[in-house]
Formats: structure tokens, C-alpha cells, sequence
């Protein structure tokens, strides 16, 4: 897989290996499985030791906002992914310089969806031994290990 | 004239009270890519790039990095935008 500033305004991801293009694909639907890692997408702005009417603000009126921008990153990375195998140039994704802070909202999303759904600790994250492809747990290693390295390329990109 | 110079004083305390700083701090996780939170900081809170970089190594290393201190309104909106980010942040009051 290649990643390279395709023009003034955009980016390109090339030669994408399938698997790949199919996490790709389910980022954003990853990205929206919210249901297992609320406590740590939406953390209580005190730790949970402080004031109780901070917290019931924060939940009114904070959590919608964030819930709409994390929605509209979503949006945003699901469209680039729209044509992915299917724009006739083969394995390409093209990702428009205005969509990058999108893609790492959305890429942080899935790493702490996947995360939280295999209550995954700091030592399973450092291990470097390949992942077993063949179990679930493994599989989900490799999504995190996978959008992580997506993360450094963007984040090169950023500047 | 004693006793005015008494109410002064300990208005004087609960204003102090009030004033008192809040601060905002970031927690570490095992998530967030080391660049990506140097970023973050450089971008929310205005850090030049190396002192974006110590403050995520003192996340790193001792689990906890108090970023920024001030009034509670904005010391709030600093937790809201690192939250928009992901980040593990909160928000508490400086102790007297």
C-alpha cells in the first residue's frame, strides 16, 4: 500500500492489498459501534469525582455536540470509501486534504471501539508478534494495528 | 468599624474561592498514537511543537499531564475540544 499526495487538495492511497480495502470499507461502521465504549468516548469531564452538576451539563448539552462531530467524520470518511474498488482504477482511495481531520476522529473512534469490545489491555497493544488471523481476538489486532499505521501516514500528512 | 473590617475580609476569602484556578488535565491511554496527542496539543492549546511533545511524554510516563490552569468557562472549552479529539482529559479545581 502506497500513500501520496495526489494533488494540491488531495491524497491517495494505492495498491491496497483486499483485506485491507475491506477494513477500509468498515471503518466507519466500526467507527459507530459506540455501544461498548461510551465511558471512554464520551469520559466524565471530572474523573468522576467532581461536581455533579458539571457532569449533568456536560451530558446535556457537551455530549450532543461531540456526538455530531464524530458522526460527521464518520459521514465524511464513509463517502471517500463509497467508490473504493469500484472507481475502475483499480485499489485507490483518494482523500481530499479537507478530510484528513476527518479520517483520524474516525480512525481514533474504531481503535477505541475495538478496544473496548476486546477489552484490550496496554501489553495485548504492545505485542509485536504477528496477530493469529484465524481467531477473532487476533483479527481485531490487526484492525487496530492496521488503522494505527493509516493514522502515522495522515498524521505525516498534517504536518 | 471592626466589624465592617470583619465582612471584608471574608468576602475577600469567598472571592479568592471562586477565583481559585481550575486546571485541565490530560490522562494517558493506551490508544492514542504519541504523535497524534503532540498534535492535538499543538493545535488546542497553542504548544509549540516541543513543549506539545514534553507534555505528552509526562502523559506517557507519569499517566497524567496538567496542560493548561485558569478560569473554569475556558478551562472547560480546553476539555470539550480535547474530548472532540478523544483524548482522556478533565477538568479540576487547583487545591488552596
Amino acid at each position: 500500500m502506497r500513500f501520496r499526495r495526489a494533488s494540491a487538495d488531495s491524497w491517495e492511497l494505492r495498491e491496497i492489498h483486499p483485506l485491507f480495502a475491506s477494513l477500509l470499507v468498515e471503518l466507519p461502521k466500526v467507527a459507530s459501534r459506540h455501544k461498548k465504549a461510551q465511558a471512554r468516548i464520551y469520559p466524565d469531564p471530572t474523573g468522576g469525582e467532581g461536581d455533579a452538576q458539571l457532569r449533568r451539563d456536560w451530558k446535556e448539552h457537551v455530549r450532543p455536540e461531540l456526538e455530531r462531530l464524530f458522526a460527521t467524520s464518520r459521514d465524511r470518511v464513509a463517502r471517500d470509501v463509497e467508490g473504493l474498488g469500484h472507481n475502475g482504477q483499480g485499489n485507490k482511495l483518494v482523500i481530499p486534504g479537507d478530510h484528513l481531520d476527518a479520517w483520524l476522529n474516525a480512525l481514533n473512534q474504531a481503535r477505541l471501539v475495538i478496544v473496548e469490545e476486546n477489552r484490550f489491555s496496554e501489553s495485548d497493544l504492545d505485542h509485536r508478534e504477528p496477530p493469529d488471523l484465524a481467531t477473532r481476538r487476533g483479527l481485531s489486532l490487526l484492525k487496530i494495528h492496521f488503522y494505527a499505521h493509516l493514522q502515522e501516514l495522515l498524521l505525516e500528512a498534517v504536518g | 468599624m471592626s466589624q465592617v473590617g470583619v465582612i471584608t475580609e471574608i468576602e475577600t476569602r469567598d472571592e479568592d474561592a471562586l477565583d481559585m484556578p481550575w486546571n485541565v488535565v490530560v490522562h494517558n491511554d493506551p490508544v492514542n498514537l504519541m504523535s497524534y496527542v503532540t498534535m492535538v496539543f499543538q493545535r488546542v492549546l497553542g504548544f509549540p511543537r516541543d513543549k506539545a511533545t514534553k507534555h505528552m511524554l509526562e502523559v506517557h510516563h507519569k499517566g497524567r499531564s496538567l496542560v493548561w490552569s485558569g478560569g473554569r468557562e475556558r478551562a472547560e472549552a480546553i476539555v470539550e475540544q480535547l474530548h472532540g479529539y478523544l483524548l482522556l482529559a478533565t477538568i479540576e479545581q487547583a487545591e488552596l
